[in-house]
């Protein structure tokens, strides 16, 4: 079983998607924005991170960017709605910088739980 | 002469990280005295070719030294020598006017020589210029004082000399002002108090903070004494007002109200986001003052958000825009040009016919590219004065937008007046970016359920950058989003990527 970190600010949608990893087994933290998500992530090394895109103070990109740098090897999924613009060019920009899977919004608890297993068997 | 900040250490137990630091120390200050060796040579240089000192104005002399660039590079720099030489040449060339030169004196440093600006001018163009190349280099947190500025004056005794005013110190006097709802947006920012977070246009200024601070509390004093006499003018013109003042008064107001001499105007790039480019450009005021400051927006105004001065900024705003077309069309560009005009200078005749005077110069080609912001609106302001101003712009101009408070509602009215677009400025909101986010998605539900566009100013950070796309806003701008420019420039391709690339480039390094 892995260790999962995810990020989002929405709280609901953050609880959501943890207990259905920790009913798969995982090991789940949780973060609210992107800075904290990083340095969570800098301290426990997860296997896998679930990253919002749109969050206050430092947004999914920007995470994926900085731990892109110092964590290669790190699975990252990328979700994200296109918000009230519909715009997903922000999403479509964490596929280009790193990201091993891009999900849109919404995404069930059960098959975020199937893509972080295929994430791991990569 | 600028104070460097290397005060030598005489503890004898000195860390392993202290004596880092005191290396590190010892070698800026070889770096500067290098610099400073070079600048001075220049002036002699110059001395002994124009056989007088006085042939060029004060000021009017300027150089960029980079010695401390070539140190923060250390063994890379014979490989990246030239590359930072073809960057800073090619900054320097979109930067510079067409009457301006710059040569590369000796090693390291850059002389510049403008022909027709004033010393402030100069400085602020340079600041800009040192900026843009530290950011370039360094991203958006670079060294501070990477790059060191000079500035050729002649002393009372007719004498040259080279003014050496680190980065640091020069620019570093800008601070943010966040006060400045209901006037035009800002562009200034210091890193006083701001989280890490926010993209600094200023980077290099960190370090003296507590100086800009200063500066900006004498400033800020100064001013209110000068409010209050010009509010009791502002009392006298509105009863003059009512006596139907005869326009050739209007001469007498400007020169009464008229804006400092070193008032400047700046455009702030607009990011069309559907569309993926800089679509348009927002005329901003900006001054830097006697002490270094720099004041942005109504701030650029000795006495803000009192009647006569924020007419007269309207005014000259206008002016200066009509300037820059006549550019561009010598040039045979176009660019779309925002122009922020207070609602009160429509509603008031004496005010609003010699804006008019101008308006009605404006060629049917040049209206379309131009787009009027009303600004100045308030809780209490009537829809009526809104909409008169819309009526009085709209002949002249491809839309008309509207500044609102992110807390307005009044979508459905403003629909029916024919605005094409509302928004905000967000660097005036005091709220945290967790509470702006939701607000933001709330004012572009309301603004769809109405049919109208949606703009935001004022975005400090990325996250405010993805976060107001996502919430619909259709235009934004701000300094996550593109440094300020001196001239309108022609629409260009800008997509999410760019929001980024400087923070791309600094990990790649």
């Amino acid at each position: 079983m892995a260790c999962v970190l995810i990020i989002d600010d929405d709280q609901g949608i953050r609880e959501l998607f943890a207990d259905a990893m920790e009913e798969a087994g995982h090991t789940v933290y949780q973060a609210k924005n992107g800075l904290e998500g990083v340095k969570i992530a800098q301290e426990i090394s997860p296997d896998v991170i679930v990253v919002d895109v749109f969050m206050p103070e430092m947004d999914g990109v920007e995470v994926i960017l900085k731990l892109r740098k110092t964590e290669p090897d790190l699975r990252i999924i990328a979700v994200s709605g296109g918000g009230l613009s519909h715009n997903f060019q922000f999403l479509d920009l964490t596929n280009n910088l790193g990201a091993n899977l891009v999900l849109h919004k919404p995404i069930l608890p059960d098959e975020l739980v199937e893509h972080v297993a295929t994430c791991l068997k990569e | 002469m600028a104070i460097f900040p290397w005060g030598g250490r005489t503890s004898k137990k000195r860390t392993d990280d202290e004596k880092s630091e005191a290396t590190k120390g010892r070698r800026a200050k070889k770096a500067h005295k290098t610099q400073m060796a070079e600048m001075e040579e220049f002036a002699r240089e110059i001395k002994r070719r124009l056989g007088v000192q006085n042939a060029f104005i004060s000021g009017s002399v300027q150089m960029l030294g980079v010695s401390q660039i070539k140190r923060h590079f250390g063994k890379r720099w014979v490989r990246a020598h030239d590359r930072v030489h073809s960057l800073i040449c090619s900054i320097m060339e979109s930067r510079l006017g067409p009457s301006d030169s710059f040569t590369l004196f000796g090693q390291s440093t850059y002389v510049i020589v403008f022909s027709t600006l004033s010393p402030n001018a100069a400085s602020m163009k340079v600041a800009l210029i040192a900026q843009e190349i530290s950011r370039r280099l360094f991203g958006d947190k670079p060294p501070p004082n990477v790059i060191s500025i000079g500035v050729a004056t002649i002393d009372e005794n007719s004498e040259l000399n080279i003014e050496s005013l680190n980065s640091g110190d020069l620019i570093s006097k800008l601070v943010d002002h966040h006060q400045q709802a209901e006037n035009f947006q800002e562009i200034s920012v210091g890193p006083v108090n701001e989280p890490d977070n926010v993209i600094q246009e200023t980077p290099l200024l960190a370090d003296t903070a507590k100086q800009a601070k200063q500066n900006a509390f004498e400033e800020t004093w100064n001013s209110i004494a000068y409010t209050n006499k010009t509010f009791e003018d502002w009392h006298n013109f509105r009863h003059q007002s009512a006596k139907k003042i005869i326009r050739d008064e209007w001469q007498e107001i400007r020169e009464d109200y008229k804006a400092p001499d070193d008032l400047l105007f700046v455009y702030r790039p607009a990011w069309l986001i559907k569309n993926g480019m800089i679509a348009a450009h927002t005329c901003v005021p900006a001054r830097v003052s006697e002490t270094g400051v720099l004041f942005a927006g109504g701030k650029a105004m000795p006495s803000r958000r009192v009647g006569p001065h924020n007419y007269s900024l309207d005014l000259l705003a206008l002016q200066k825009v009509m300037k820059d077309f006549d550019e561009l069309e010598e040039n045979g560009q176009s660019a779309m040009i925002v122009i922020p005009v207070h609602v009160q200078t429509l509603d008031i005749t004496k005010f609003r016919n010699p804006y008019k005077d101008i308006l009605q110069q404006m060629s049917a080609a040049r209206r379309k590219s131009v787009v009027f912001e009303v600004i100045g609106i308030n809780e209490t302001t009537p829809t009526l004065n809104v909409s008169n101003a819309i009526s009085v712009l709209h002949p002249f101009s491809r839309d008309v937008m509207v500044r609102t408070k992110l807390s307005f509602s009044n979508f459905f009215e403003y629909h029916s007046l024919g605005v094409h677009a509302i928004g905000v400025d967000l660097g005036n909101v005091p709220m945290t970016e967790s509470q702006m986010l939701p607000a933001m998605m709330s004012y572009n539900e309301r603004a769809q359920k109405n049919q109208l566009h949606t703009f935001a100013h004022g975005i400090r950070t990325r996250s405010m950058a993805s976060g107001a796309a996502a919430a619909g806003f259709r235009y934004i701008d701000g300094r996550a989003i593109a440094t300020p420019v001196e001239k309108p420039e022609p629409r260009r391709p800008w997509t999410a990527s760019d929001v980024y690339m400087s923070l791309i480039e600094e990990l790649e390094r």
